[in-house]
Protein backbone atom coordinates (compact mmCIF):
# COMPACT_ATOMS: atom_id res chain seq x y z
CA UNK A 1 0.00 0.00 0.00
CA UNK A 2 1.68 3.22 -0.60
CA UNK A 3 2.83 5.70 1.42
CA UNK A 4 -0.51 8.37 2.87
CA UNK A 5 -0.49 12.14 1.68
CA UNK A 6 -3.51 13.77 3.18
CA UNK A 7 -4.18 17.02 2.91
CA UNK A 8 -3.41 18.64 6.23
CA UNK A 9 -3.67 22.84 7.73
CA UNK A 10 -0.80 24.26 7.73
CA UNK A 11 -2.14 27.76 8.58
CA UNK A 12 -3.43 27.11 12.06
CA UNK A 13 -1.65 29.48 13.59
CA UNK A 14 0.82 28.08 16.64
CA UNK A 15 -0.65 28.72 20.38
CA UNK A 16 1.67 30.83 22.63
CA UNK A 17 3.27 30.36 26.30
CA UNK A 18 3.89 34.10 27.54
CA UNK A 19 6.78 34.03 29.87
CA UNK A 20 7.88 37.42 32.24
CA UNK A 21 11.03 36.64 33.37
CA UNK A 22 11.99 38.78 36.66
CA UNK A 23 15.63 39.36 37.22
CA UNK A 24 17.20 40.95 39.79
CA UNK A 25 19.96 43.47 38.31
CA UNK A 26 20.45 45.52 41.85
CA UNK A 27 24.13 46.42 43.51
CA UNK A 28 24.52 42.73 44.88
CA UNK A 29 24.23 41.11 41.72
CA UNK A 30 27.62 42.77 40.73
CA UNK A 31 29.59 41.58 43.46
CA UNK A 32 31.67 38.58 43.44
CA UNK A 33 30.80 35.74 45.87
CA UNK A 34 34.30 34.44 45.56
CA UNK A 35 37.30 37.60 45.28
CA UNK A 36 38.56 37.51 42.24
CA UNK A 37 35.25 35.38 41.02
CA UNK A 38 32.39 35.96 38.35
CA UNK A 39 30.07 38.01 39.25
CA UNK A 40 26.32 36.74 39.32
CA UNK A 41 25.34 39.37 36.80
CA UNK A 42 28.47 38.59 34.28
CA UNK A 43 26.87 34.76 34.75
CA UNK A 44 23.12 35.82 34.50
CA UNK A 45 24.07 37.94 31.14
CA UNK A 46 26.15 35.04 29.87
CA UNK A 47 23.22 32.09 30.51
CA UNK A 48 20.65 34.73 28.90
CA UNK A 49 22.46 34.82 26.34
CA UNK A 50 23.07 31.04 26.17
CA UNK A 51 19.17 31.06 26.37
CA UNK A 52 18.81 33.15 23.43
CA UNK A 53 20.97 31.19 20.98
CA UNK A 54 19.54 27.58 22.59
CA UNK A 55 15.24 28.68 21.84
CA UNK A 56 15.96 29.31 18.61
CA UNK A 57 17.30 25.96 18.16
CA UNK A 58 13.44 24.15 19.09
CA UNK A 59 10.94 24.14 16.50
CA UNK A 60 8.14 24.76 19.33
CA UNK A 61 9.29 27.20 21.46
CA UNK A 62 10.96 29.63 19.02
CA UNK A 63 7.74 30.39 17.39
CA UNK A 64 5.47 29.46 20.32
CA UNK A 65 7.36 30.90 23.36
CA UNK A 66 7.15 34.78 23.99
CA UNK A 67 9.39 36.18 26.61
CA UNK A 68 9.43 39.48 28.47
CA UNK A 69 12.55 40.42 30.49
CA UNK A 70 12.23 42.56 33.69
CA UNK A 71 14.67 43.85 35.32
CA UNK A 72 14.62 45.38 39.05
CA UNK A 73 17.79 46.66 40.31
CA UNK A 74 17.14 50.34 41.55
CA UNK A 75 14.09 50.44 40.00
CA UNK A 76 12.06 47.95 37.88
CA UNK A 77 11.46 48.29 34.45
CA UNK A 78 10.86 45.92 31.50
CA UNK A 79 13.96 45.32 29.75
CA UNK A 80 12.26 43.09 27.01
CA UNK A 81 8.99 43.41 25.71
CA UNK A 82 7.38 39.83 24.62
CA UNK A 83 9.56 38.73 21.81
CA UNK A 84 9.09 35.43 20.38
CA UNK A 85 12.01 33.69 21.11
CA UNK A 86 12.94 33.24 16.99
CA UNK A 87 13.81 37.08 17.58
CA UNK A 88 14.91 37.13 21.35
CA UNK A 89 18.20 39.02 21.41
CA UNK A 90 21.18 38.57 24.03
CA UNK A 91 21.42 42.26 26.46
CA UNK A 92 24.06 42.80 28.83
CA UNK A 93 22.29 43.59 32.21
CA UNK A 94 24.00 46.13 34.89
CA UNK A 95 23.86 45.66 38.36
CA UNK A 96 22.97 48.67 40.29
CA UNK A 97 20.57 50.03 43.06
CA UNK A 98 18.14 48.55 45.48
CA UNK A 99 15.69 45.48 45.29
CA UNK A 100 12.36 46.47 44.08
CA UNK A 101 11.29 42.98 43.90
CA UNK A 102 7.24 44.16 44.13
CA UNK A 103 7.45 47.29 41.68
CA UNK A 104 8.74 44.21 39.18
CA UNK A 105 6.19 41.69 40.64
CA UNK A 106 3.09 44.25 40.08
CA UNK A 107 4.72 45.23 36.05
CA UNK A 108 4.46 41.69 35.59
CA UNK A 109 0.97 40.67 36.21
CA UNK A 110 0.04 43.62 34.07
CA UNK A 111 2.28 42.63 31.07
CA UNK A 112 1.03 39.01 31.76
CA UNK A 113 -3.09 40.26 31.83
CA UNK A 114 -1.93 42.62 28.85
CA UNK A 115 -0.69 39.39 26.49
CA UNK A 116 -3.56 37.25 27.42
CA UNK A 117 -5.78 40.27 25.96
CA UNK A 118 -3.69 40.45 22.98
CA UNK A 119 -3.90 36.90 22.27
CA UNK A 120 -7.51 37.03 22.71
CA UNK A 121 -7.95 40.24 20.26
CA UNK A 122 -5.40 38.31 18.20
CA UNK A 123 -7.51 35.14 17.76
CA UNK A 124 -5.06 33.01 19.11
CA UNK A 125 -4.54 30.26 21.17
CA UNK A 126 -2.06 30.43 24.40
CA UNK A 127 -1.45 28.25 27.68
CA UNK A 128 -0.93 29.64 30.71
CA UNK A 129 1.80 31.87 31.11
CA UNK A 130 4.89 31.43 32.93
CA UNK A 131 6.69 33.44 36.06
CA UNK A 132 10.05 33.41 36.61
CA UNK A 133 11.73 35.81 39.29
CA UNK A 134 15.18 35.22 40.04
CA UNK A 135 17.09 37.09 42.87
CA UNK A 136 20.01 37.07 45.28
CA UNK A 137 18.60 39.00 47.85
CA UNK A 138 15.26 40.32 49.42
CA UNK A 139 13.19 42.87 47.88
CA UNK A 140 13.63 46.00 49.06
CA UNK A 141 9.91 47.73 48.78
CA UNK A 142 8.61 46.18 51.69
CA UNK A 143 5.95 46.08 53.07
CA UNK A 144 4.64 47.80 50.29
CA UNK A 145 4.35 47.46 46.97
CA UNK A 146 6.07 44.22 47.93
CA UNK A 147 2.62 42.65 49.81
CA UNK A 148 0.09 43.77 47.44
CA UNK A 149 2.40 41.92 44.54
CA UNK A 150 2.72 38.84 46.43
CA UNK A 151 -0.83 38.46 46.60
CA UNK A 152 -1.66 39.43 43.32
CA UNK A 153 0.89 36.54 42.02
CA UNK A 154 -0.92 33.91 44.55
CA UNK A 155 -4.39 35.12 43.58
CA UNK A 156 -3.53 35.03 39.80
CA UNK A 157 -1.85 31.57 40.44
CA UNK A 158 -5.02 30.02 42.51
CA UNK A 159 -7.04 31.52 39.65
CA UNK A 160 -4.91 29.38 37.47
CA UNK A 161 -3.88 32.18 36.03
CA UNK A 162 0.06 31.73 35.70
CA UNK A 163 2.96 28.94 36.46
CA UNK A 164 5.14 30.99 39.16
CA UNK A 165 8.87 29.65 39.35
CA UNK A 166 11.01 31.77 42.19
CA UNK A 167 14.48 31.27 42.53
CA UNK A 168 17.16 32.38 44.55
CA UNK A 169 20.73 32.61 44.10
CA UNK A 170 23.31 32.45 46.50
CA UNK A 171 23.26 32.69 50.59
CA UNK A 172 21.51 35.84 50.75
CA UNK A 173 18.42 35.13 48.72
CA UNK A 174 15.50 35.38 50.72
CA UNK A 175 13.73 32.21 50.21
CA UNK A 176 10.44 32.81 52.96
CA UNK A 177 10.04 36.02 50.98
CA UNK A 178 10.05 33.93 48.16
CA UNK A 179 8.16 31.32 49.58
CA UNK A 180 5.35 34.02 49.53
CA UNK A 181 5.03 33.88 45.90
CA UNK A 182 3.46 30.49 45.53
CA UNK A 183 1.17 28.19 47.22
CA UNK A 184 2.31 25.73 44.46
CA UNK A 185 5.77 25.25 44.02
CA UNK A 186 8.96 25.80 46.54
CA UNK A 187 11.62 27.76 45.72
CA UNK A 188 14.29 26.44 44.62
CA UNK A 189 18.15 28.13 45.20
CA UNK A 190 20.21 27.79 42.32
CA UNK A 191 23.44 25.50 42.60
CA UNK A 192 25.55 27.83 42.89
CA UNK A 193 25.82 30.49 40.11
CA UNK A 194 25.00 28.10 37.06
CA UNK A 195 22.76 30.18 35.51
CA UNK A 196 23.76 28.80 32.21
CA UNK A 197 22.15 25.78 32.95
CA UNK A 198 18.97 27.45 33.90
CA UNK A 199 18.64 29.09 30.82
CA UNK A 200 19.64 25.77 29.05
CA UNK A 201 16.56 23.87 31.27
CA UNK A 202 14.42 26.68 30.14
CA UNK A 203 14.52 26.97 26.83
CA UNK A 204 14.03 23.26 26.87
CA UNK A 205 10.87 23.57 29.12
CA UNK A 206 9.33 25.84 26.87
CA UNK A 207 8.35 22.88 24.54
CA UNK A 208 6.99 21.29 27.52
CA UNK A 209 3.86 23.72 28.00
CA UNK A 210 1.59 21.68 25.88
CA UNK A 211 1.31 19.10 27.83
CA UNK A 212 -2.35 18.64 28.64
CA UNK A 213 -3.79 20.03 32.00
CA UNK A 214 -6.59 19.29 34.02
CA UNK A 215 -8.89 22.62 34.01
CA UNK A 216 -11.30 20.98 36.98
CA UNK A 217 -9.12 18.44 37.77
CA UNK A 218 -8.76 18.26 41.44
CA UNK A 219 -6.61 16.83 43.84
CA UNK A 220 -5.71 20.40 45.53
CA UNK A 221 -2.27 20.45 43.87
CA UNK A 222 -0.89 21.49 40.70
CA UNK A 223 0.56 18.97 38.14
CA UNK A 224 -0.21 20.38 34.97
CA UNK A 225 3.53 21.02 34.02
CA UNK A 226 6.22 17.83 33.47
CA UNK A 227 9.04 19.57 33.10
CA UNK A 228 12.60 18.68 32.67
CA UNK A 229 14.75 17.72 35.84
CA UNK A 230 16.09 20.93 37.09
CA UNK A 231 19.60 20.22 38.13
CA UNK A 232 20.63 23.75 38.36
CA UNK A 233 18.40 23.98 41.43
CA UNK A 234 18.00 22.42 44.77
CA UNK A 235 14.98 22.60 47.13
CA UNK A 236 15.98 25.76 49.68
CA UNK A 237 13.37 25.58 52.46
CA UNK B 1 -20.05 -3.86 6.85
CA UNK B 2 -17.71 -1.96 8.63
CA UNK B 3 -14.14 -1.75 8.70
CA UNK B 4 -12.36 -0.24 11.46
CA UNK B 5 -8.66 0.55 11.21
CA UNK B 6 -6.12 2.84 13.18
CA UNK B 7 -3.55 3.47 16.02
CA UNK B 8 -1.04 5.63 17.53
CA UNK B 9 2.15 7.26 17.17
CA UNK B 10 4.53 8.56 19.82
CA UNK B 11 4.65 12.13 19.81
CA UNK B 12 8.38 13.98 19.78
CA UNK B 13 8.69 14.67 23.34
CA UNK B 14 8.35 11.31 24.64
CA UNK B 15 10.47 9.80 21.29
CA UNK B 16 12.86 12.50 22.53
CA UNK B 17 12.41 11.08 26.48
CA UNK B 18 12.43 7.67 25.08
CA UNK B 19 9.17 7.38 27.04
CA UNK B 20 6.00 5.62 26.37
CA UNK B 21 2.69 6.08 24.33
CA UNK B 22 0.48 7.67 26.06
CA UNK B 23 -2.70 7.37 23.96
CA UNK B 24 -3.93 3.95 23.41
CA UNK B 25 -7.23 2.61 21.35
CA UNK B 26 -9.38 -0.72 20.98
CA UNK B 27 -11.90 -2.13 19.27
CA UNK B 28 -14.21 -4.36 18.90
CA UNK B 29 -17.50 -6.76 18.16
CA UNK B 30 -19.40 -8.46 20.23
CA UNK B 31 -23.49 -9.19 20.44
CA UNK B 32 -23.19 -8.08 16.96
CA UNK B 33 -22.65 -4.41 17.46
CA UNK B 34 -19.47 -2.39 17.61
CA UNK B 35 -17.54 -0.33 19.91
CA UNK B 36 -13.93 1.78 19.60
CA UNK B 37 -12.57 3.63 22.55
CA UNK B 38 -9.62 5.77 22.21
CA UNK B 39 -8.09 7.62 25.30
CA UNK B 40 -5.07 10.22 25.78
CA UNK B 41 -3.13 10.19 28.88
CA UNK B 42 -3.00 13.50 30.37
CA UNK B 43 0.75 14.27 30.22
CA UNK B 44 1.44 15.67 33.09
CA UNK B 45 0.52 12.91 35.59
CA UNK B 46 2.26 9.91 36.83
CA UNK B 47 0.21 7.19 35.41
CA UNK B 48 -1.95 8.37 32.90
CA UNK B 49 -0.59 5.71 30.07
CA UNK B 50 -2.54 2.95 32.62
CA UNK B 51 -5.33 5.32 33.04
CA UNK B 52 -5.99 5.59 28.82
CA UNK B 53 -4.94 1.90 28.71
CA UNK B 54 -7.60 0.76 31.69
CA UNK B 55 -10.15 3.19 30.32
CA UNK B 56 -10.10 1.81 26.87
CA UNK B 57 -10.21 -1.72 28.09
CA UNK B 58 -12.60 -0.97 31.17
CA UNK B 59 -14.97 0.10 27.77
CA UNK B 60 -14.31 -2.64 25.98
CA UNK B 61 -15.31 -5.19 28.95
CA UNK B 62 -18.13 -3.07 29.35
CA UNK B 63 -19.23 -3.54 25.31
CA UNK B 64 -19.13 -7.32 25.79
CA UNK B 65 -21.73 -7.02 28.75
CA UNK B 66 -23.86 -4.81 27.40
CA UNK B 67 -24.41 -5.54 23.78
CA UNK B 68 -27.10 -8.02 23.11
CA UNK B 69 -28.56 -9.30 19.68
CA UNK B 70 -27.12 -6.61 17.53
CA UNK B 71 -28.39 -3.94 20.02
CA UNK B 72 -27.14 -1.77 22.42
CA UNK B 73 -28.76 -1.95 26.01
CA UNK B 74 -27.50 0.68 27.83
CA UNK B 75 -26.31 4.53 27.60
CA UNK B 76 -22.80 5.85 26.89
CA UNK B 77 -23.07 6.82 29.99
CA UNK B 78 -22.92 3.67 31.42
CA UNK B 79 -19.51 3.11 29.48
CA UNK B 80 -17.43 6.14 31.20
CA UNK B 81 -18.57 5.77 34.70
CA UNK B 82 -17.32 1.98 34.17
CA UNK B 83 -14.23 3.70 33.24
CA UNK B 84 -14.17 6.24 35.38
CA UNK B 85 -14.93 3.49 38.11
CA UNK B 86 -11.90 1.29 37.31
CA UNK B 87 -9.59 4.40 37.63
CA UNK B 88 -11.03 5.11 40.70
CA UNK B 89 -10.55 1.24 42.18
CA UNK B 90 -6.78 1.31 40.51
CA UNK B 91 -5.69 4.26 42.50
CA UNK B 92 -6.98 3.21 45.26
CA UNK B 93 -5.50 -0.29 44.96
CA UNK B 94 -2.20 1.70 44.08
CA UNK B 95 -2.94 4.34 47.46
CA UNK B 96 -2.09 6.89 44.90
CA UNK B 97 -4.76 9.90 43.76
CA UNK B 98 -7.51 9.22 40.90
CA UNK B 99 -5.93 12.38 39.34
CA UNK B 100 -2.68 10.52 38.51
CA UNK B 101 -4.69 8.18 36.13
CA UNK B 102 -6.01 11.06 34.81
CA UNK B 103 -6.79 10.69 30.56
CA UNK B 104 -9.86 12.01 28.31
CA UNK B 105 -11.88 8.93 26.86
CA UNK B 106 -13.47 8.77 23.36
CA UNK B 107 -16.01 6.05 22.54
CA UNK B 108 -17.86 5.17 19.63
CA UNK B 109 -20.34 2.72 19.79
CA UNK B 110 -22.24 0.88 16.02
CA UNK B 111 -25.74 -0.93 16.09
CA UNK B 112 -28.10 -1.93 13.83
CA UNK B 113 -30.10 1.16 14.62
CA UNK B 114 -27.50 3.94 15.15
CA UNK B 115 -23.97 5.69 15.71
CA UNK B 116 -23.86 6.55 18.87
CA UNK B 117 -20.51 9.10 19.76
CA UNK B 118 -19.32 9.90 23.55
CA UNK B 119 -16.52 11.95 23.98
CA UNK B 120 -15.18 13.43 27.33
CA UNK B 121 -12.00 15.57 27.02
CA UNK B 122 -10.52 17.03 24.16
CA UNK B 123 -10.62 14.37 21.62
CA UNK B 124 -11.72 15.22 17.96
CA UNK B 125 -14.72 13.19 16.80
CA UNK B 126 -15.95 13.67 13.17
CA UNK B 127 -18.42 11.68 11.00
CA UNK B 128 -19.07 11.62 7.58
CA UNK B 129 -23.29 11.95 6.72
CA UNK B 130 -24.53 9.94 3.28
CA UNK B 131 -25.48 13.28 2.10
CA UNK B 132 -21.42 13.83 1.80
CA UNK B 133 -21.36 16.29 4.42
CA UNK B 134 -18.33 15.71 6.54
CA UNK B 135 -18.94 17.80 10.25
CA UNK B 136 -17.12 17.65 13.71
CA UNK B 137 -19.87 15.31 16.61
CA UNK B 138 -19.87 17.91 19.52
CA UNK B 139 -16.67 19.49 19.56
CA UNK B 140 -14.78 19.92 22.97
CA UNK B 141 -16.18 23.26 24.60
CA UNK B 142 -12.61 25.52 24.86
CA UNK B 143 -11.54 26.93 28.25
CA UNK B 144 -9.24 29.75 28.68
CA UNK B 145 -5.85 27.64 27.63
CA UNK B 146 -5.55 25.23 24.79
CA UNK B 147 -4.24 22.36 26.98
CA UNK B 148 -6.84 22.87 29.71
CA UNK B 149 -9.28 19.75 29.14
CA UNK B 150 -11.37 17.63 31.37
CA UNK B 151 -11.04 14.20 32.17
CA UNK B 152 -12.48 10.67 33.42
CA UNK B 153 -10.47 11.17 36.51
CA UNK B 154 -12.67 14.39 37.47
CA UNK B 155 -15.16 14.23 39.76
CA UNK B 156 -17.29 15.88 37.81
CA UNK B 157 -16.74 13.89 34.45
CA UNK B 158 -20.58 13.38 33.66
CA UNK B 159 -21.26 17.23 33.49
CA UNK B 160 -18.34 17.37 30.71
CA UNK B 161 -19.65 14.22 28.58
CA UNK B 162 -20.68 15.14 25.38
CA UNK B 163 -23.29 12.66 23.52
CA UNK B 164 -24.53 12.26 19.95
CA UNK B 165 -26.33 9.58 18.55
CA UNK B 166 -27.31 9.67 14.40
CA UNK B 167 -29.33 6.63 12.60
CA UNK B 168 -26.91 4.13 11.47
CA UNK B 169 -27.91 4.50 7.93
CA UNK B 170 -26.96 8.36 8.20
CA UNK B 171 -23.43 7.76 8.43
CA UNK B 172 -20.46 6.40 6.13
CA UNK B 173 -17.80 6.99 8.15
CA UNK B 174 -16.24 8.33 11.61
CA UNK B 175 -13.02 9.36 13.27
CA UNK B 176 -11.97 9.66 16.66
CA UNK B 177 -8.48 11.15 17.38
CA UNK B 178 -6.77 13.16 20.15
CA UNK B 179 -5.96 16.53 20.21
CA UNK B 180 -1.67 15.92 19.20
CA UNK B 181 -3.83 15.94 15.75
CA UNK B 182 -5.78 18.82 16.43
CA UNK B 183 -3.46 21.61 14.75
CA UNK B 184 -3.31 19.43 11.27
CA UNK B 185 -6.65 18.26 11.08
CA UNK B 186 -8.55 20.84 12.22
CA UNK B 187 -9.47 24.28 10.31
CA UNK B 188 -10.60 26.19 13.40
CA UNK B 189 -8.83 24.62 16.60
CA UNK B 190 -10.61 26.90 19.06
CA UNK B 191 -14.54 25.92 17.15
CA UNK B 192 -13.37 22.59 17.14
CA UNK B 193 -14.26 22.49 12.85
CA UNK B 194 -12.55 19.93 11.05
CA UNK B 195 -10.29 20.57 8.01
CA UNK B 196 -12.43 19.08 5.29
CA UNK B 197 -9.40 18.33 2.89
CA UNK B 198 -8.02 16.06 5.39
CA UNK B 199 -11.44 14.23 6.05
CA UNK B 200 -12.12 14.27 2.97
CA UNK B 201 -8.91 12.40 1.83
CA UNK B 202 -8.50 9.72 4.69
CA UNK B 203 -12.35 9.13 4.40
CA UNK B 204 -12.08 8.78 0.70
CA UNK B 205 -8.79 6.58 1.47
CA UNK B 206 -10.66 4.27 4.55
CA UNK B 207 -13.23 3.42 1.53
CA UNK B 208 -10.95 2.26 -0.62
CA UNK B 209 -8.48 0.25 1.64
CA UNK B 210 -11.06 -1.13 3.80
CA UNK B 211 -10.75 -4.46 2.12
CA UNK B 212 -7.00 -4.82 2.68
CA UNK B 213 -4.93 -6.02 5.13
CA UNK B 214 -2.75 -4.10 6.76
CA UNK B 215 -4.60 -0.33 6.55
CA UNK B 216 -3.72 0.09 9.97
CA UNK B 217 -0.21 -0.31 9.61
CA UNK B 218 -0.57 2.41 6.94
CA UNK B 219 -2.29 4.66 8.66
CA UNK B 220 -0.27 4.36 12.19
CA UNK B 221 3.07 5.21 9.84
CA UNK B 222 1.41 7.83 8.10
CA UNK B 223 1.06 9.44 12.07
CA UNK B 224 4.50 8.32 12.66
CA UNK B 225 5.45 10.22 9.75
CA UNK B 226 3.70 13.20 9.80
CA UNK B 227 5.04 16.90 9.35
CA UNK B 228 4.02 18.28 12.45
CA UNK B 229 6.13 21.37 13.86
CA UNK B 230 3.17 22.52 15.75
CA UNK B 231 2.55 19.51 18.50
CA UNK B 232 5.10 17.31 20.15
CA UNK B 233 2.01 15.22 21.74
CA UNK B 234 0.96 11.33 20.92
CA UNK B 235 -1.40 11.19 18.03
CA UNK B 236 -3.89 8.64 17.77
CA UNK B 237 -6.62 8.14 14.53
CA UNK B 238 -9.14 5.65 14.32
CA UNK B 239 -11.07 5.42 11.69
CA UNK B 240 -14.70 3.15 10.82
CA UNK B 241 -16.21 2.85 7.42
CA UNK B 242 -19.04 1.40 5.99
CA UNK B 243 -18.70 0.14 2.49
CA UNK B 244 -22.29 -0.81 1.95
CA UNK B 245 -23.95 2.21 2.10
CA UNK B 246 -27.61 1.33 0.88
CA UNK B 247 -27.62 -0.67 3.87
CA UNK B 248 -26.93 -3.10 6.02
CA UNK B 249 -26.29 -7.26 4.94
CA UNK B 250 -25.43 -10.01 6.28
CA UNK B 251 -25.53 -12.26 9.00
CA UNK B 252 -24.55 -11.02 12.63
CA UNK B 253 -21.04 -12.19 13.04
CA UNK B 254 -19.82 -12.91 16.40
CA UNK B 255 -17.49 -10.20 17.41
CA UNK B 256 -13.63 -10.80 17.06
CA UNK B 257 -11.86 -8.33 19.44
CA UNK B 258 -8.50 -6.67 18.89
CA UNK B 259 -6.58 -4.68 21.47
CA UNK B 260 -4.56 -1.71 19.88
CA UNK B 261 -1.77 -1.69 22.29
CA UNK B 262 -0.51 1.41 20.82
CA UNK B 263 0.99 1.30 17.14
CA UNK B 264 -0.30 -1.08 14.78
CA UNK B 265 -3.29 -3.71 14.39
CA UNK B 266 -4.80 -5.44 11.26
CA UNK B 267 -7.92 -4.20 9.81
CA UNK B 268 -10.74 -5.56 11.60
CA UNK B 269 -14.60 -6.05 9.70
CA UNK B 270 -17.53 -6.36 11.16
CA UNK B 271 -21.26 -7.19 9.78
CA UNK B 272 -24.02 -5.54 11.80
CA UNK B 273 -27.20 -7.41 11.69
CA UNK B 274 -29.87 -4.79 10.58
Amino acid sequence: MPGLDFRTNSANPNPRVACALLLDTSHSMGEATVRGGATPIDELNAGFAAFCNQIKTDDLAKKRAEIAVITFGGEAHIAIEFTEGRHLQPQTFKAAGATPMGQALHIAVDELTRQKQAYKHAGLLYYRPWLFIVTDGAATDVPEPFDSASHRVRDLEAAKGVNVFAIGVGNHADFRQLARLSDVRQPLRLKGLSFSEFFLWLSASMSAASTSDGAAAGGGTDHSLTLPPARWGEIAL
Amino acid sequence: MWHVFGGSARGRSHLASDSACQDFSAWGASGGALCIAIADGAGSRAFSAQGAKAAVETVLAWSKETFVGGKVTKSLDHAFAAAHARLVELAAGDDASQHDFATTLAVAVIDSTSVRIGQLGDSIGVVARASGVIEAVSPCPRSEYVNDTVFLTDDAWHVALRTARFPVNSITALSLSTDGLQFKILADVAQGIPYMPFFRDLFSWAAWAAPFRGSSDSLVQYLHELDDDQSDDDKTLVVAVRTNPDGAEGNGRPGREHLQSQARGPTTRWIIRP
